[in-house]
């Protein structure tokens, strides 16, 4: 009883901040909690005068939260760091976000940075295709294409798009890229399109499906823990999910956040990021370990047009897919 | 007293748990409301929704009715072990269970298809799906009857025997509508907590292309700037789900009368042997072999390899982190604080529905449901629209504790009313007569006497608070982690086996924890 | 330490039944009177109604100097500010205490110490006869064994009013005699009034000052032993 006041007291105390004079950043973001362990200390000795706040959770948790707090009328947040690159054109276009243009961000391809600066991309996790050729025996696929081949019947699994915005943003390549009968055909091999992407990484460990379209910075780790499983750079393009860093508009110390923003793109903050399994934007860096160089990876051309239809497409891309999968 | 009393409960089970969500809904509220709600999905949504929640009330009231009987007034073999063991689907999180249940019983390479032949059992499935949520659930009913049966006369199961009834006779003349207030009453918490369930729905519902509400509210939540007034117009419609429970009414017998009774037991007799055999099959198939998936897990480098060369303990290396060790005592201070203030609150609102002719009792009793019935990404995402301003509680541990409290409140409240009804007012009015007043009264012969069914709530509160996932995704702040999103995180950037170590630790401390207090107490405490 | 008991124009209504028909009764200060009646008849309900465990519907009721209850005036004391004892016909021993404490109970609310309670519960025990049995459970006890623990607890009281609800009816004969003469006794002793419930002519003509015979919720008769010994209600049940 007496621990649980304790906690209770210091939980409280916790919420109205410690008055050490330190200025408070607030960070939503879905990157991987060991690199923001890594990235701690190198801005702590960056901004010995602020105190970093991270509300580290999954990009779809943040945006609940943060949708939340705007219809609050009270926005905690900072700087923004999660994974969909169509919430952000959501926010730039109700102009909720504060544009910045990042020197340290100029070689960041023009692709990848909103036309008003609004956004830009700070982290590139790209989807794959991953077979468990244990449990896989037949011809491995080499395109996403491939995949509606029949001899992958019952064998394919990928993230469930209306709940996973990486998954979706797959959905919405593939299907401008091949029309929506390409989901028709994976639906007809019977894809599992469930959770997020550690689901498909469960199911293909485990055999029950092993083969599945999955983030390639889930795959890296298991790689190296000697998982039986190849990963497949599909000849059609992989998809990248460019995934922004943003500062809002109603930051209390926009000033700061541009610094904090400028040192992500820092070739030691982007080696981190780099480190949790993600490519960086910056041309001039190295791949994660155990992945392809970044020129040699076929990925799906990605620009600011596409991005901009697909976010007033939104609801119709879930909608159409979900009658899909529905759908005998 | 009273009057008081109701005012507070009252106004606690209103600002706990219904402003948040009348937050919610005011955003919903407006033109677009019937757009939403009339749509085609949202209809089918709705009619999935009511269908799993029926079905799994209906087998959870099978499964714990039947063994909350059986080993509570039978004499079934091994029942003290057998009171324990039943809880454990209870103290695996759901989100985990519907992963062990995966791993045992999809159609390609589930453990139990293995054996039995590919594709035999289908997880992904109406009825997989209704078989995970009933084995989640129906430790409520179990839990909620043991609680009710625990101070009744044996006298009267033993005046059916002498009236010649068989031991199915006896249950279903007498011990069955003696149950039948706690099994409604548990019924409809079973039937409110299916149907805002998120975790299993969303892993096996989308294979077997189910889409229930939750998902439906998840999706809209977690994605779009403007989803929340859709989500918030979905959730009315689960508000609905709170009323039905309330239709069901059942007659309640005070069985614990003055005049004090000794414990006896029904004798299975020639059922003995059929209902044995039974018993442990569900055991072993429900209970053992999907915790045995979960611990399993945490001892492989790669899920689903089961050679014995990759066998390891190095999963277990997580529990060094000190993040970790920092959840599970952020956990388990707030499910204690949780699981103490709900019964507390369930308590007081208890008593005055069911002990007191307070006007608005009843609604006060049917309006603290309403939470658990709500999606807990709803719940919390009005927790945060009320608590900014004026009171700022994003990022305490406050606003966690509101929400579990919240979500729960009606587990304690119902568990401990089912208790409160099988107790005679005489008691209470012999200590009136001697001239104890309210406090007194309270303290030394209602608190005492409903005491099984207060640890009993307690326990119904603290499992879900301990390992709770969907709210506190989304309202722990930095330093607020706690085991189940620590799990999830796992989960997410590490895989399978190293949330199980979690998994396990926690089925662990909890079963422990259990037997230490038996011991202690000599049997008298403890689930 | 005695007080006057008065009922006037009380009436009950349950669900528009009329189980006690206006009744007026005058009990004196240390009086012992007894009600008698065919079972169904209201006993019970006049008895809860001067308790204050029940509202009555009319009619108002007194405690010695004090109005404790009128239905009109809407003046209601509660049943544990009356000084009234109860022993229940369905004993409404506590399963959770030991005997002990069942009985020293009320002297706890009291606010006595433990030790001295705890030897003035062994006293009423041992004087109900059941001086040896206080560790025990009531579970452990029988019928007729938990029925004394409830007489203990109401003796034990010593309040202004102590209503008896049947309770000797569970005893074996010659126990019965003793226990009643046993009441009666304290009862001069300490001059508490008492309203004494029973279904037994022999036992009532005894121990009363005054019996008050009911039926169907209304007082068919009232008087001494003496004077209501050859009613009709007595000679034909
Ligand atoms: N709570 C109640 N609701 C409805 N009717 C009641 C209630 N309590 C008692 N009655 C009715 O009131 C009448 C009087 O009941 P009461 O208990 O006073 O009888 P009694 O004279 O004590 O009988 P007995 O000698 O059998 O104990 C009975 O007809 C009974 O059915
Ligand atoms: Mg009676």
């Amino acid at each position: 009883m007496r621990r649980l006041l304790i906690l209770l007291v210091v939980g409280l105390f916790a919420g109205c901040g410690d008055d050490d004079g330190k200025t408070e950043v607030w960070i939503y973001s879905s990157i991987y909690p060991q690199v923001i362990e890594r990235l701690e200390p190198k801005l702590d000795a960056a901004f010995p005068d602020v105190r970093f706040r991270w509300f580290q959770k999954g990009s779809e948790q943040i945006a609940a939260r943060l949708n939340a707090e705007f219809a609050s009328g009270d926005v905690n947040c900072d700087l923004l760091m999660t994974s969909d690159p169509f919430y952000y054109a959501q926010l730039a276009e109700r102009g909720l976000l504060l544009p910045y243009e990042s020197p340290q961000a100029a070689s960041v391809p023009v692709g990848m940075r909103a036309n008003d600066h609004a956004f830009t991309t700070v982290r590139v996790p790209v989807m794959v295709i991953a077979v468990n050729h244990e449990r896989f025996k037949g011809a491995l696929p080499a395109s996403f294409r491939d995949l509606v081949d029949r001899r992958f019947d019952g064998k394919l699994s990928m993230g469930d798009p209306l709940k996973s915005g990486t998954n979706f943003t797959t959905v919405a390549a593939l299907s401008r890229k091949y029309g929506w009968d390409y989901f028709q055909g994976l639906r007809k091999n019977d894809i599992i399109a469930a959770g997020g992407n550690s689901a498909v990484l469960h199911r293909l460990e485990t055999g029950e499906r092993p083969v599945g379209i999955v983030l390639l910075e889930n795959l890296l780790p298991r790689l190296a823990k000697g998982a039986p499983i190849t990963v497949v750079y599909p000849t059609d393009g992989a998809v990248p999910v460019p995934s922004p860093i943003a500062i809002l508009k109603s930051s209390p110390h926009p000033e700061l956040a541009r610094r904090v923003y400028d040192l992500f793109f820092s070739t030691e903050v982007q080696a981190s990021i780099v480190s949790g399994h993600m490519y960086s934007p910056l041309p001039e860096a190295a791949p994660p370990v155990g992945a392809r160089a970044w020129k040699d990876v076929p990925l799906y051309p990605w620009n600011a047009e596409f991005v901009e239809t697909v976010r007033k497409d939104r609801d119709a891309i879930k909608r159409r897919f979900r009658e899909i999968m529905k759908g005998g | 007293m009273s009057r008081l009393g109701f005012w507070v409960a009252a106004a606690l089970v209103v600002i706990v748990g219904i402003l948040p969500l009348a937050r919610v809904a005011w955003e919903g509220a407006g033109d677009g409301w019937w757009d939403v709600v009339l749509d085609e999905e949202s209809r089918s949504a709705l009619v999935a929704t009511l269908k799993l929640a029926l079905a799994t009330t209906a087998l959870a009231l099978l499964i714990g009715g039947a063994f909350a009987w059986l080993s509570m007034r039978t004499d079934l073999p091994g029942r003290r072990v057998l009171r324990t063991l039943l809880t454990v689907p209870y103290i695996v999180p759901p989100y985990i269970s519907a992963v062990a249940w995966i791993n045992l019983a999809n159609p390609q390479v589930g453990l139990l298809n293995v054996l039995l032949g590919e594709g035999v059992l289908n997880v992904y499935s109406f009825g997989g799906l209704t078989w995970v949520l009933a084995l989640s659930f129906y430790p409520y009913v179990l839990l909620t009857v043991r609680a009710a049966l625990e101070n009744s006369d044996p006298a009267l199961e033993d005046a059916a025997r002498m009236s010649g009834a068989g031991t199915w006779r006896v249950f279903r003349d007498v011990s069955l509508p003696l149950m039948r207030p706690a099994l409604a009453t548990s019924g409809g918490l079973v039937f409110m907590a299916t149907a805002s369930a998120y975790g299993a729905p969303a892993l096996l519902g989308a294979p077997a292309r189910i889409d229930v509400l939750s998902t439906r509210i998840y999706e809209s939540l977690t994605s779009d700037l403007d989803g929340l007034r859709q989500a918030s117009a979905l959730a009315t419609l689960l508000f609905g789900f709170a009323l039905v429970p309330l239709l069901v009414r059942a007659r309640r017998h005070a069985v614990v009368s003055g005049k004090a009774s000794r414990p006896s037991v029904v004798r299975l007799g020639r059922a003995r042997f059929p209902v044995v055999l039974g018993v442990w099959s569900f055991v072993l198939i429900a209970v053992v072999l999907p915790a045995l998936a979960v611990c399993g897990t945490a001892f492989f480098r790669i899920a689903g390899d089961f050679s014995f060369d990759n066998l390891t303990s190095e999963n277990f290396n997580v529990l060094q982190r000190r993040e970790i060790r920092d959840a599970l005592l952020t956990s388990v201070g707030l499910a204690v604080g949780a699981a103490t203030v709900a019964v507390v609150l369930g308590g007081l609102v208890a008593f005055l529905a069911i002990k007191t002719r307070h006007r608005g009792r009843g609604l006060v009793f049917g309006l603290s449901a309403i939470p658990l019935a709500t999606p807990g990404t709803v719940l919390a995402i009005g927790l945060i629209l009320l608590w900014t301003r004026p009171i700022d509680l994003r990022n305490t541990v406050w606003i966690m504790l509101i929400a579990y409290v919240a979500k729960y409140v009606a587990l304690a409240a119902r568990a401990i009313g089912e208790g409160l009804g099988t107790i005679d007012d005489v008691l209470s009015d012999a200590a009136r007569m001697s001239g104890a007043g309210g406090w007194l009264r309270l303290r030394t012969i209602w608190v005492p006497l409903v005491l099984p069914s207060i640890v009993a709530g307690w326990f119904l509160v603290f499992m879900p608070s301990f390992s709770e996932l969907t709210m506190s995704l989304i309202l722990a702040g930095p330093g607020l982690d706690t085991i189940g999103t620590r799990m999830w995180e796992l989960q997410e950037y590490e895989g399978p086996t190293a949330a199980s170590v979690l998994a396990t630790v926690v089925l662990g401390l909890v079963i422990t924890s259990n037997i230490v207090l038996r011991v202690v107490s000599r049997g008298r405490y403890g689930i | 330490m005695s007080s006057t008991v008065t009922l006037s124009c009380l009436r009950k209504i349950y669900d528009g039944n009329h189980v006690v028909k206006g009744i007026d009764l005058a009990v004196a200060g240390g009086e012992f009177v007894s009600l008698l009646g065919a079972s169904g008849c209201g006993k019970t309900t006049v008895l809860r109604l001067v308790a204050g465990l029940e509202t009555p519907d009319e009619g108002s009721i007194d405690v010695g100097e004090r109005c404790v209850c009128d239905a009109a005036l809407g003046t209601w004391v509660p049943p544990e500010d009356r000084r009234i004892g109860m022993v229940f016909q369905s004993y409404a021993v506590w399963p959770h205490m030991s005997v002990l404490d069942n009985v020293a109970y009320p002297l706890r609310v009291r606010g006595e110490r433990r030790p001295e309670r705890r030897a003035r519960a062994g006293e009423v025990l041992a004087l109900v006869g059941l001086g040896d049995l206080g560790a025990r459970r009531p579970a452990q006890l029988s019928g007729g064994q938990q029925q004394r623990v409830a007489l203990a607890r109401g003796l034990i009281m010593e309040p202004d009013v102590l209503l008896l609800d049947e309770p000797l009816s569970n005893l074996d004969a010659k126990l019965r005699i003793r226990m009643r003469r046993d009441i009666r006794r304290i009862q001069q002793e300490t001059g508490f009034t008492v309203i004494y419930v029973t279904h037994d002519q022999d036992e009532a003509l005894e121990i009363s000052d005054r019996l008050v015979i009911m039926d169907a919720g209304e007082i068919l008769a009232l008087g001494t032993p003496a004077e209501v010994r050859d009613h009709p209600f007595l000679s034909t049940t």
